[in-house]
């Protein structure tokens, strides 16, 4: 570690995706992507709550979700900053249990705890901090996160109470195509317009951007929160249970085992399909038996094509929106697992008129933009700047239910207007203001994105307080709200009521439980390392006193000591201050005479060969 | 009221370099430098757009035209709401025909506007612009109807 590394701030980007999950760091050479000490870039975005109590996060929590199926939680990027309704369809595909608490958002239920969406996405930002550390050998705080430009405010702002969760302090939320069009465009080579098409496990994006001189310009963008490659194999799973079950019955019947590898088997068919014309699999499904099940290419693509033809659609207003016609675009650039389909692949080649780029990996250009920006707030690179959009209109309800748009989709962020807001009745000194984000014209079809109380508004005549009201849109593309009563120039206060996500006092108390939580999960994870220490000491230590020829009497003690703690292990096995005391002993011991041990254990094997 | 687009986007781009939060994180008053970055942006989108443009220019040369001139005359008025109603009712065979109608009638409005203001006839310009608003609104109904968000 230099001396410039410890002093300069770090911070990494983080692509948390609903899949898998990954961490990236800018270097003076590029941004670099952060890997296990297997060389796994890739985090699966999952999270398994052992019976044992235990907690794991990524692989090992994906290759328990057979065997746990309803301890395991996939996919919950599909649940962050949702209600309980807004995601209703989509809890048949899960394999753990979703309930709706009594504010009407979804929780996830495991044994006898629930645990809220940012809770779970916690988990993972910690668990990819984790990697991150070990990778960079240096402790993590900050970090930029990616999130799905079409993210809403709820789920941006549900994306930085996970980081809170998790005890990261969060930059930047930068969305997702545009941080891929920097990993894309940073060589200073690619300088025109871009369409990026963005096609994840759960979500779609699509952003038209101009770059010129280091400056990456969003021009529109437009998207789907609830479509990618689950909903892809979530058709896959409803054809395969129609192969194998006849009856609604039988449907019925399937355990959650079963459901799982389903679940699995649709996930490799697809995998298959992208090379192959038809693929098969034999699935086992436990208790009722194994399967098999063939699906073709032209069959899948069938499937989906519905599907393809809404992201293209996306795709089509993007462009209007931009005020471009495919033929302006210069660079078509693909991200995300699900471009792989070969299907969709074909579709935007055919809608841009073009082939797409493949210079950056798919699966890492999110997690590599990321890292960029990362660079720039930490004051690390001074040629690049992001210039972002909001991706949907934010408006007042005003009467009879319609929605008055403030701020335009597509506008620059950050964006901030100010309108003015007065009494209905004398002497009035509050005023409700609902915000609502979405295109429509009418309250119902827009999503409510919070109330606003106006508070201490100086008692007057109706009409006469001058309330200013300041909705800003920052850079994270999050609504923030500030009040003036003009005539008397008083602040006036503003309560906030959250239509979803935390509320600030649920925030505090999870932080308080995580905290708590992170002592026991580290005691639990501290005493079953120490156990399997004492139990490879205790079988090391036999093992080469076997054959070893030392003395008796040098090899007493170190004998005694290791029955101590064979025994320890048995009848103590939690007591973690003794265990701790009994292998530093031994420890000790043996460090004493490891010399000798090995030298005659050596001395023995040689002897014993010739 | 003529102004170079690539020397617009070209200065926005300086400005923005100066006052986008990314590059202002370090410094102190978070507030003032979001305040000042909405700012840029929300002039640039102004600027942009050849409306607001209009708008500001009439409203510097004389504050009170918009308002006094805001009284269509009511032959006006008549066409206006036919052609609202021809969006609403239009088939979708009839959309791409219907909206180059409406579009070589805004680009007229446009054209005329332009030469007010060059002349400085600027109680002209003024109704101008608030006819405009009604093939400007039949326009982005039209676009709804062919595209339909939700």
């Amino acid at each position: 570690m230099t001396d410039k590394a410890q002093t300069d701030e770090l911070v990494i980007g983080i692509d948390l995706g609903t899949t898998n999950s990954l961490a990236a760091v800018a270097t003076p050479t590029g941004p670099k992507v952060l890997r296990k000490q297997d060389g796994s870039a890739l985090i699966p975005s999952v999270v398994c709550f052992r019976p044992d109590g235990e907690v794991v996060v990524g692989q090992e929590a994906r290759d328990l979700a057979l065997q746990y199926p309803e301890r395991t939680v996939q996919s919950i990027k599909r649940l962050v900053g949702r209600s309980g309704s807004d995601v209703a369809a989509e809890l048949e595909g899960f394999s753990f249990r979703v309930i709706t608490n009594e504010r009407g958002l979804p929780r996830v239920s495991v044994d006898d705890k629930e645990y809220s969406p940012e809770q779970i996405s916690a988990r993972i930002l910690a668990a990819v901090r984790d990697v991150a550390s070990r990778a960079l050998g240096h402790e993590i705080r900050a970090v930029v996160i990616t999130v799905p430009a079409y993210f809403d405010d709820a789920q941006r702002q549900a994306t930085k109470h996970a980081a809170e969760l998790a005890g990261l302090d969060c930059r930047r939320i930068v969305n997702e195509p545009t941080a891929a069009s920097l990993a894309y465009g940073i060589d200073g080579s690619k300088d025109g317009t871009a369409l990026v098409y963005d096609l994840g496990g759960g979500t779609f994006d699509v952003s038209v951007l101009r770059i010129r001189d280091g400056v990456f310009q969003v021009l529109s963008t437009s998207g789907d929160t609830h479509l990618g490659g689950d909903d892809f194999d979530r058709l896959l799973i409803d054809e395969i249970l129609t192969t194998i079950a006849h009856s609604a019955d039988e449907l019925e019947g399937l355990d959650p085992f079963a459901r799982q590898a389903i679940r699995r088997a649709a996930e490799s068919l697809k995998f298959q399909l992208g090379e192959a014309d038809a693929a098969t699999l034999t699935i086992d499904l436990g208790a009722a038996g194994s399967t098999e099940v063939t699906v073709t290419r032209q069959r899948f693509e069938q499937l989906i094509a519905p599907l393809v033809a809404r992201t293209i659609t996306c795709c089509r207003r993007a462009m209007r929106d931009a005020e471009l016609e495919v033929s302006d675009l210069d660079h078509v650039v693909l991200v995300g697992g699900s471009t792989r389909v070969p299907l969709v692949r074909r579709e935007i080649e055919q809608f841009a008129g073009r082939a797409p780029a493949t210079s950056v990996d798919p699966d890492l250009a999110v997690g590599m933009g990321a890292a960029l920006q990362a660079g720039v707030l930490a004051g690390k690179d001074s040629s690049l700047l992001l210039l972002d959009v909001v991706p949907l209109s934010l408006g007042l309800e005003t009467m009879g239910g319609v929605v008055s748009k403030l701020i335009l989709r597509n506008a620059t962020i950050p964006a901030s207007v100010t309108e003015e807001f007065s009494t209905q009745v004398d002497d009035q000194t509050a005023v409700d203001i609902n915000v609502y984000q979405g295109e429509r014209e009418r309250v119902e079809d827009c999503r409510k994105l919070g109330s606003f109380k106006l508070r201490g508004i100086p008692p007057m005549p109706a009409g006469l307080p001058r309330i200013a009201v300041t909705f800003t849109i920052d850079a994270d593309g999050v609504l923030r709200v500030s009040a003036r009563e003009q005539r008397t120039g008083t602040e006036a206060e503003i309560q906030i009521v959250p239509s979803f996500g935390l509320t600030d006092e649920e925030v505090k108390r999870m932080m308080e439980d995580s905290i708590e939580h992170a002592f026991d999960d580290m005691s639990a994870r501290e005493l079953v390392e120490l156990r399997n220490k004492a139990q490879a000491m205790v079988t090391g230590t036999t093992k080469a006193l076997e054959l070893s020829d030392l003395p008796a009497d040098r090899t007493y003690s170190i004998k005694r000591a290791t029955k101590q703690l064979a025994a320890a292990l048995e009848s103590d096995p939690d007591d973690t201050q003794k265990l701790r005391t009994l292998v530093d002993e031994l420890s000790a011991l043996t460090a004493q005479i490891a010399d000798d041990v090995i030298s005659s254990a050596v001395k023995k094997s040689l002897s014993d060969e010739s | 009221m003529d102004l170079p687009r690539d020397e617009l986007e070209q200065r926005y781009l300086e400005a923005s370099r100066e006052t986008h939060p990314d590059r202002a994180a370090a410094s102190a008053d978070e507030t003032a430098t979001l305040r000042r970055s909405a700012e840029v942006n929300d002039a640039y989108r102004a600027l942009r757009d050849p409306w607001r443009r209009a708008e500001v220019i009439i409203a510097k040369a004389d504050p009170s035209a918009l308002d006094r001139k805001k009284d269509l005359c009511p032959v006006f008025l008549m066409e206006a709401m036919e052609l609202a109603e021809r969006v609403a009712d239009a088939e979708p065979s009839e959309f791409s025909k219907l909206r180059q109608s409406i579009e070589s009638r805004r680009d007229s409005y446009l054209q005329r506007l332009r030469s007010a203001l060059a002349e400085n006839r600027i109680d002209d310009a003024a109704v101008l612009l608030h006819e405009s608003r009604y093939c400007r609104k039949a326009l982005r109904d039209l676009e709804e109807r062919e595209h339909p968000i939700g």
